[in-house]
């Protein structure tokens, strides 16, 4: 099991670094506007000097391959200024904030719709997938995957605006507009973070209904069921103790592969019931084409996106032993 | 039959040649096989087929073919007929302050939006931006993923784990966050949105081709099309890319219906057209959230196109998946 976690966190690696060379060429290279003559406006062409002066605090003075050992901080072992790998993120362009002192309180708020979302999107899917799967050419199963297909088809955000209008004309209902965090007010944090977790949730559960499904009837057919029935279990314990739990491994890499779609949600549905998270932060940032904001950002999405398929990756090779031996 | 033997025709006793069809009956019996084997797949396609004759994309192809064939411009724009000849649509951008946010008239079908434009037409010409930026993206997508997924499956060796490297640098991008970051960074509009989502979609549809491609490079045709002296780019045009090609059209199908979701989605946050042009996630976005207290319908007709376009691509694809699929014939 460690060579296997060792194994597959060496493999992140390279990763995570091409992600960093991309992400930096691709905002510095290939931008549409000098960032300096941005900031200085007119006066780009005139005052040579201040046009020095900021290039130099920018850490744009010097060469490509230097400036990317500077905004790692690689530079730092050898003498230069703190980096990413110190925990520099640089400054806003914006309002001149470092950027990690925004991001502190940034972070936990989107992991923590990010992981209700998640939640939400298995707690949708496992009881409805197998249900479906139990009343297999019943009603219950016609009616469950037609919803599954359905949900394919929605956009999240259509929801949404559909419960927002139609929340306040029927209910009187509103999303709250100020927002609590969990250690000042937990009681009215969870009240705002309800609903845009369950809308996450709603997007991936559909296809997650039918894997359940299907899964479910494959291992219903299995040979280790018919012996637990004819030994005589009780029909609840043969279904979750040994069914359900077989039927869910294959579910374990499907979570894996949808996490860009919670991530995409938690964009979404930030913007829309107005949470402080990173998403949010990154729309404000790339309309205000706060360059260093924009890359760190991408960098952290990434980052996260990394660690998390990683974890959903050990977990998948703890529940099925046939991963880590092969 | 007849085989060849050395430039000489040996008949076969006992064979007979099957009269061919002309070419448009064995479309149309084609087509009537499938609506047979599953008319809901069929029904979906029709409903593509609509969308992109009110998307303008079916009328656009013929006028290009045949103007560059040198026959003019004959197939009408079906947006543009409509209103001309009928008093229920009007131009995407003319609006009219005198009766902005009315309710359904015969005037105007599904009333009209804060400035007063016809909801309908605008919907109608949304087709538009859905149809072309999911077909143009897909359409790159494609050409993309498989130039990296028959290279690289051919090729193997140090080349395919490099690009390999790239593409699993790809599949780790959180996909919006990069979206968003690329149109908002460099501005969005028609060809940068379907050219940012093409490029992006590439890397992502190779995997399986390249699957494919390993697994056809062990047939004998190949080794028999390197003994005639083929070279390497014509065994991968001629002798590769026919047989993925069924994967090709059934990735495009699945593809189709995403983009759509995801140009509505960047479109609703802001990142797509830029107004007056119509798009239905535009239409939904949260600036107009007063007005569609006021006129409901402003919140539910952009977002019943979008989930119909994407529904007829979805089960349509699956229709087609079906059938086109060897392993799943016979199965559910």
């Amino acid at each position: 099991m460690q060579t296997y976690i060792l194994q597959r966190l060496l493999l992140a690696i390279p990763t995570v670094i091409l992600v960093t060379i991309l992400t930096f060429l691709f905002l510095r290279v290939f931008l549409p506007a000098n960032v300096i003559d941005q900031i200085m406006g007119e006066y780009a062409r005139t005052d040579l000097e201040l046009r020095a002066k900021l290039e130099k605090e920018l850490g744009l003075s010097s060469g490509l391959p230097n400036q990317y050992a500077e905004w790692l901080g690689v530079a730092w072992f050898w003498g230069g200024p703190e980096g990413v790998l110190q925990g520099n993120l640089g400054e806003s362009l914006y309002n001149g904030k470092p950027i990690m002192s925004e991001l502190i309180h940034r972070v936990p708020v989107s992991l923590e719709l990010g992981l209700w979302g998640q939640f939400s999107a298995l707690a949708l899917a496992m009881p409805l997938g197998v249900w479906a799967a139990l009343r297999q050419d019943h009603w219950p199963d016609y009616g469950l995957r037609s919803l599954a297909i359905l949900i394919n088809a929605l956009p999240g955000f259509w929801v949404a605006v559909l419960l927002l209008t139609f929340g306040s004309l029927w209910f009187d209902w509103a999303p709250p507009l100020r927002f609590e965090y969990l250690w000042d007010d937990p009681v009215a944090h969870v009240g705002i973070m309800l609903t845009p977790a369950l809308l996450i949730g709603l997007t991936p559960s559909g296809g997650l209904i039918r894997l359940v499904r299907t899964q479910m009837l494959e291992v219903l057919r299995q040979d280790y069921v018919r012996t637990a029935y004819a030994k005589g279990l009780a029909s609840h314990a043969v279904l979750y103790r040994h069914a359900l739990r077989n039927a869910l491994i294959p579910v374990v890499t499907v979570v894996g592969v949808g996490l860009p779609n919670v991530i995409a949600g938690t964009v979404i549905f930030e913007q829309i019931f107005l949470i402080p998270g990173m998403g949010r932060y990154l729309v404000t940032s790339v309309d205000n084409l706060d360059y260093p904001v924009i890359l760190g950002l991408n960098l952290i999405f990434a980052v996260l996106l990394v660690l998390a398929v990683l974890i959903v990756d050990i977990s998948y090779a703890f529940i099925d032993p046939r991963i880590r031996f092969s | 039959m007849a085989v060849s033997e050395l430039g000489g025709v040996v008949e076969l006793e006992g064979w007979e040649r099957v009269p061919e069809q002309p070419l448009p009956s064995r479309v149309l019996s084609g087509i009537l096989r499938f609506a047979r084997a599953k008319p809901l797949g069929a029904f979906c396609g029709f409903v593509v087929i609509f969308f992109m004759i009110i998307g303008d994309l079916v009328p656009e192809t013929l006028n290009k073919a045949s103007s560059l064939a040198g026959l003019g411009t004959p197939a009408p724009y079906l947006a543009d007929v409509l209103e001309k000849n009928t008093t229920v649509v009007y131009p995407y951008f003319q609006d009219s302050l005198r009766d902005r946010l009315e309710g359904s008239s015969l005037n105007h079908l599904l009333g009209t939006d804060p400035t007063g434009r016809d909801l309908f037409s605008r919907i109608l010409f949304g087709a538009r931006t859905a149809v072309m930026v999911s077909f143009g993206a897909v359409f790159i997508s494609q050409a993309i993923a498989s130039a990296i997924g028959i290279a690289s499956g051919y090729y193997g060796g140090l080349a395919d784990k490099l690009a390999y490297r790239v593409v699993d640098v790809f599949t780790a991008l959180p996909g919006l966050v990069v979206l968003i970051t690329v149109l908002g960074v460099f501005g969005s509009g028609l060809w940068q949105l379907i050219l940012v989502l093409g490029v992006y979609g590439g890397p992502l549809n190779s995997r399986v081709l390249r699957g494919q491609t390993i697994y056809i490079m062990a047939s004998p045709f190949i080794d028999a099309a390197r003994v005639m002296g083929a070279s390497d780019r014509r065994i991968m045009l001629r002798y590769v890319l026919p047989n993925v090609f069924p994967l090709i059209i059934l990735a495009a199908t699945v593809q189709l219906g995403f983009i759509v979701l995801l140009e509505a989605t960047l479109s609703f946050l802001g990142y797509g057209l830029p107004e007056p042009y119509p798009s239905w996630g535009r239409m939904l976005s949260l600036d107009g959230r007063n007005y569609m207290r006021a006129h409901p319908g402003l919140a539910i007709y952009p977002g019943v196109a979008i989930a119909l376009l994407v529904f007829s691509f979805n089960l349509f694809g699956d229709a087609l998946r079906d059938v086109l699929d060897p392993r799943l014939r016979g199965s559910r």
